[in-house]
Order: structure tokens, then C-alpha cells, then sequence
């Protein structure tokens, strides 16, 4: 970590409210997903596009005769790969040990796509002498989607809680039905399902990321 | 393509698994003088072994290879584009977005919500809606009037949205007549 970087909470809050313009696009980061995770998958992706393209082109050049007209016309699998292996006695057990950490690398990266930075509960008081008392978030955020989809113009709301249980962040997604404008929800929502969440923590500076969603055939409930 | 990549990385993370476990077992097994166990390699290695490297075949499953991997490589570098437009708020603690694509939604219906109007198709990106309305009448000059008519309806409710960094609006109006 230099110094020069973002401290490590930077990118899992957003800007705080400090009157200033809204937060950039910082706070445009994708909800409840762990960022290293979108990382390391797009770094991983493009290594093995790298890889496929690599080995692709090496093969196609071998058989165009770019390396000599004796590679193009001798097998693929020709007898020297086996007659190393038969004199190198360490040959079959480095591929094993190769083979074993591909399997355990993949095993990392798949287990990977399980992690998210929502968080479960909350801290509301940690006294050593009385006990601590969590707030189970979906207690909260079942809440905030049951206030929201009580708005007119809302078809359906999905809440959550991202961040550090200490620092949290609510994520809300507010799907339309096309009878009220997103513009017009959007102060109700902050002012009410909103507040209400930073009312209920008791963190007046709850940073939240509220996200209008339009499908393409809205769902109109009869109300 | 976040998600598009999350699938990607389970498959190829599974695949991975699956096969370097296989290919553990199978050289074991073969240093204990076994047959193979699961991975049928030895069809395969004759295969290889009767194949030259300028052989149709060969040369095929190079040429996909490295379409695929060029694909995968470019897809992966290129630039991620936002989808995101941030709507203007009060509240500095809260960003509120509304993706292109729910904007084209609702530059469409308020299109569609002028009389004559028959259909209308938007295309958004951040800084740029293009929006097409289809107005079904043989009348130029009508047909004109319920154009812009589509089109006052259309920046009013992008107006309405108050985005921080609204993309530019442009209308085109198709008149069809059957």
C-alpha cells in the first residue's frame, strides 16, 4: 500500500457528506460485490485470452511452415515428447504437480465468485458487562423494500447492506412500473425509505446508492 | 460483461478444477502401471501422433484458438463502458443512478404518450439519446407537428430527471404510412 493510494475503506464508502458536490464516480461502483472479485476475473480472463491466443498463433505458425517445412509435416505429439519423458525421470511427476496447482488455483477463483461485501448484521451495542446486541440486516432492509414498494410507481424494491458491518452502506434497487418518473421517486425515496434506514441505525451519514431500474414491459399491479 | 465474465470464471474455474484433478489421478495411475482411469487419452495421443501440424485438422483448431483468445484478450482490455447516470440529489450521502438503458424506457413511453404517436425506440449512452418515433400518418406537416410534439415530451421527461450530466437528445421521426 503506498501512501499515495486510496486508503483501503475508500473504495467501500462513498464520499462522505461533507456538503460538497454528490460523490463522483467513485461511488459508482458495483453494489454488494466485492471489487477484487470483478478484478481478478477480468485479470484471469484476459490471461487465458492471452494464453489461447499465444498457443493458437504458435500452432498456426508451426503449421504454415513459419518455423521450417520439417515442424509443418512432423505429428503434433512426436516421438521426442516421449522420449524425454522416458529420460527425464522427473517429467510425469512435475506435470502431476503442475496439474495440482491448476486444480487448486481454479478451486480459489471458483470460490471467489461466492464472496460479496454485503453485510449480515449489524453491531447496535457492544457493552462487555450487558451483552452485545446485533441487528440482523435483513430485518432492515426488509423493511426499506416493504416502505419503497408501498411507494405508487414502484413494482418491486431489493435492499441491502455492503460495506464493513461497522461502515455500511445501503444498496437499493427500485424497479418502475412506468405510472411515476424516476425523478419524482427519487426525493421520496432519500426523504423516506432513506432516512428512515439512518434513523433506524442511528448513522444520520448512512451512505446509500439508490439505482431506478425500467424494464422494458412494466408490471403494473392493480392497486 | 461483469456478469458475463462471473459466468465465464465459473465455468473455466470448474473446468480447470476438474481436469487438473483428472490429470493428477491419471499420471498416479499410470506411474502404478494402471489403465486410465477416467480421461480416455490414449484415442486422443494417437491422434496427435498421426497428425502433422499442417494438417487441415491442426490447423483449424489453431486458427479457433486464437479467435477465440484474441476475442476473450480484447474483450477483457477494452475499456468498461458506464452505463450509469447519476440523478441530482440533495442528500450528498446518496447516489441515486438510473442506467441507459432504463433512460431509453423512459424517453420511449414519454413518446409514446403523445397522440399519433404509433412507436418510438431509443438508444442511450452517457452522453448521446438518440430517439426514433414512428408516426403513422400520410400528412407531412402533421406528421412534423406530432414529431416535435414526441420530441417536447421526450426532453421534458429527460428534463424531469434532472440528471447531473444529461446526454444530448436528438429525435428522428419516421413517418409510415400503410
Amino acid at each position: 500500500m503506498t501512501p499515495t493510494a486510496p486508503t483501503p475503506t475508500a473504495p467501500t464508502v462513498p464520499a462522505p457528506a461533507s456538503g460538497g458536490p454528490p460523490a463522483g464516480p467513485a461511488a459508482l461502483r458495483p453494489r454488494t460485490r466485492a471489487r477484487g472479485v470483478v478484478r481478478a476475473n477480468r485479470l484471469v480472463l484476459a490471461l487465458v485470452g492471452l494464453l489461447l491466443a499465444g498457443a493458437g498463433g504458435a500452432a498456426l505458425a508451426a503449421g504454415s511452415g513459419a518455423f521450417g517445412g520439417g515442424v509443418a509435416d512432423r505429428p503434433v505429439l512426436d516421438g521426442s515428447v516421449s522420449r524425454f519423458a522416458e529420460a527425464h525421470g522427473w517429467y510425469w511427476p512435475v506435470v502431476a504437480v503442475g496439474a495440482g496447482l491448476v486444480a487448486l488455483l481454479s478451486l480459489w477463483w471458483l470460490l471467489a465468485q461466492a464472496r460479496s461485501d454485503r453485510v449480515s448484521a449489524l453491531p447496535l451495542s457492544r457493552d462487555p458487562r450487558r451483552g452485545h446486541t446485533d441487528l440482523d440486516a435483513a430485518a432492515l432492509t426488509g423493511a426499506v423494500e416493504d416502505e419503497v414498494e408501498g411507494y405508487r410507481g414502484v413494482a418491486r424494491a431489493r435492499a441491502a447492506l455492503s460495506g464493513a458491518a461497522t461502515a455500511p452502506a445501503l444498496a437499493l434497487t427500485v424497479t418502475l412500473d412506468g405510472r411515476v418518473g424516476p425523478g419524482e421517486l427519487h426525493p421520496r425515496v432519500v426523504q423516506g425509505a432513506v432516512a428512515h434506514a439512518r434513523q433506524a441505525l442511528g448513522r444520520p451519514d448512512l451512505p446509500a446508492r439508490v439505482e431506478f431500474v425500467l424494464p422494458r414491459r412494466p408490471r403494473r399491479d392493480v392497486r | 460483461m461483469r456478469t458475463l465474465d462471473r459466468v465465464l470464471a465459473v465455468l473455466l474455474a470448474a473446468g480447470g478444477l476438474v481436469l487438473g484433478v483428472l490429470v493428477v489421478v491419471e499420471v498416479v495411475a499410470a506411474g502404478l502401471g494402471r489403465p486410465p482411469v477416467a480421461l480416455p487419452y490414449s484415442p486422443v495421443a494417437a491422434w496427435l501422433r498421426e497428425t502433422p501440424w499442417s494438417s487441415a485438422a491442426a490447423l483449424a483448431v489453431a486458427a479457433g484458438l486464437a479467435v477465440l483468445g484474441l476475442a476473450l484478450l480484447v474483450a477483457e482490455l477494452a475499456p468498461r463502458r458506464r452505463t450509469d447516470l447519476v440523478l441530482t440529489g440533495d442528500d450528498p450521502a446518496t447516489t441515486a443512478t438510473l442506467s441507459v438503458r432504463s433512460l431509453a424506457r423512459v424517453l420511449e413511453s414519454a413518446a409514446t404518450g403523445v397522440p399519433g404517436v404509433e412507436r418510438a425506440s431509443a438508444r442511450v449512452r452517457r452522453r448521446r439519446a438518440r430517439l426514433s418515433v414512428h408516426v403513422p400518418v400520410r400528412d407531412g406537416e402533421e406528421a412534423t407537428r406530432i414529431g416535435r410534439e414526441a420530441q417536447s415530451a421526450a426532453s421534458a421527461a429527460l428534463d424531469a430527471l434532472s440528471l447531473r450530466a444529461a446526454p444530448r437528445l436528438r429525435v428522428r421521426t419516421r413517418q409510415e404510412v400503410r
